[in-house]
């Protein structure tokens, strides 16, 4: 099997790990109003487009993103249109700004804060909530910065590891088929 | 050329956004039912979902009750005194049964708005952004159940099957901010006091009994179930307490706020509630096959 198909794999575990993560997450640890909403997937479709292969990460963006909103938000066109539309600006700025890891973190921290406000505003829209702009913030903007600070702490480097190797393989197939 | 290219991105740019206004208005209409592209990869995502929330559930349940071995001598010196009345209620229950069932056959009524079929479901999926409060559970159509049934955990009603998949369902958390999620609901007092629920109250966390009629007498601390009379859910689904209460400007009506007993941040396990008594839904059938 070709290791390029972990990406696949990876995908779907994270999707698992998201969908359970309100009972596995000890959110009793901390204050009630708190909210922890786990963006692993986003992060690990960034990682795909910075370290792989721009298109393989906006195919997966534009596929989970449709995933979740049949699953979870019931509204078509929330993730769908905001995983594909970050990715996508996320591309256009990696290819200017060098790709090291501790940039990659900064920028992923952004493109979260992004997604956020940008599903924040459409649910504003779409009057599905009516939290003000200070709430959000407040209790939902910096915990779930934080809560994927740690996770891009704990997994971006054997990530980038696989990602990298992947890449590399990848070129050396080329260049094959190039030389012959 | 260059001048051309620009114009395709903008021609796409355009067709996307149409196609995703398109999208969001399909999706926000009201319907009955998915169409089957919709349900397939639901299923197929539920199935994943299951293969992680079971050995998730496992290894919490195992800690849960290492932690519960801690606690047992207390709670045994409590539960053993609880016991004795028990056996007391016991008995004045099967009673008072047997007495309502008499009764009940003597003035021949035959409708009872409180029967219910309850079916166990284990919550699988949580939707990860808190935007709409909404849970899968792993029992769906093949198991009976349908759309608008009741949910409830042991403490009390957390909302109702929204989407009903092959294998899974979406549950509707009384929390949502929807205003198709109105239940009718009675204040238990002397005398009932009927109310609907219409909505939810983020800073208290609380539920809102809108519109009771100032002349009626609500008090702090009653209890408030569902009434059966919505024509949607069966009879005495415990929602909470009443905590507070408050007149609206015009002192015409009062607003009652209710702290529901369910916790819906910690919700594992569940009973959905079909309704034996006649539904709304098979009227409207009724009167359909009579025309």
């Amino acid at each position: 099997m070709n290791r390029k198909w972990w990406i696949a794999v990876i995908a779907i575990i994270l999707f698992g790990v998201e969908s359970i993560f309100a009972f596995i997450f000890p959110a009793s640890l901390f204050p009630e109003d708190w909210i922890f909403v786990p963006r692993f997937l986003f992060i690990f479709f960034l990682m795909v487009t910075v370290y792989y292969d721009e298109k393989a990460g906006l195919l997966c963006a534009f596929l989970f993103g449709f995933f979740m909103d049949l699953v979870f938000t019931q509204i078509l066109g929330i993730y769908l249109f905001w995983y594909p539309a970050i990715t996508w600006l996320v591309a256009r700025l990696m290819k200017v700004i060098h790709n090291h890891l501790l940039i990659m973190n900064f920028i992923c921290l952004l493109a979260i804060s992004a997604l956020e406000f940008g599903v924040y505003f459409f649910n504003k829209v779409l009057q599905i909530t009516s939290m003000d702009l200070r709430t959000f913030a407040e209790f939902r903007l910096v915990p779930v910065l934080a809560l994927n600070f740690v996770f891009f702490l704990l997994f971006s480097f054997p990530l980038k590891k696989y990602l990298t190797e992947i890449f590399l393989e990848k070129q050396e197939e080329e260049g094959m088929f190039q030389s012959d | 050329m260059p001048q051309f290219f620009q114009n395709k991105r903008l021609i796409i740019l355009l067709v996307g956004i149409i196609i995703l206004v398109a999208l969001i208005g399909f999706s926000l209409r009201e319907r009955e039912e998915l169409t089957w592209p919709e349900q397939f990869i639901k299923d197929t995502a539920g199935f994943v979902q299951i293969v992680f929330a079971k050995p998730a559930h496992f290894i919490e349940e195992i800690v849960v009750n290492a932690r519960d071995l801690v606690n047992t001598y207390e709670e045994n010196k409590r539960l053993k005194s609880h016991l004795d009345n028990y056996a007391q209620l016991k008995v004045e229950n099967d009673r008072l049964k047997k007495e309502n069932e008499e009764l009940k056959a003597i003035l021949g009524v035959t409708e009872d708005l409180a029967a219910m079929t309850p079916r166990q479901a284990m919550v699988i999926a949580r939707s990860p952004d808190r935007w709409n409060e909404m849970l899968r559970i792993d029992k769906g159509e093949v198991h009976g159940i349908k759309k608008n049934m009741a949910v409830v955990t042991a403490d009390g009603m957390i909302g109702k099957i929204h989407n009903v998949g092959k294998i899974t369902a979406d549950v509707q958390l009384l929390t949502t901010d929807d205003r198709t999620n109105r239940i009718h609901v009675a204040i238990q007092g002397e005398q009932d006091v009927y109310g609907l629920i219409e909505g939810y109250d983020e800073k208290t966390k609380t539920l809102l009994i809108k519109q009771i009629p100032s002349d009626k007498k609500v008090e702090v601390g009653q209890d408030v179930i569902t009434s059966g009379k919505g024509g949607v859910y069966p009879k005495g689904l415990y929602i909470g307490k009443i905590e507070r209460i408050e007149p609206d400007q015009y002192g015409l009506t009062q607003t009652a706020y209710v702290k529901p007993a369910a916790d819906f941040n910690n919700v594992e396990h569940v009973l959905v509630i079909q309704r034996d008594a006649t539904q709304l839904e098979d009227l409207s059938e009724l009167e359909e096959t009579e025309e």
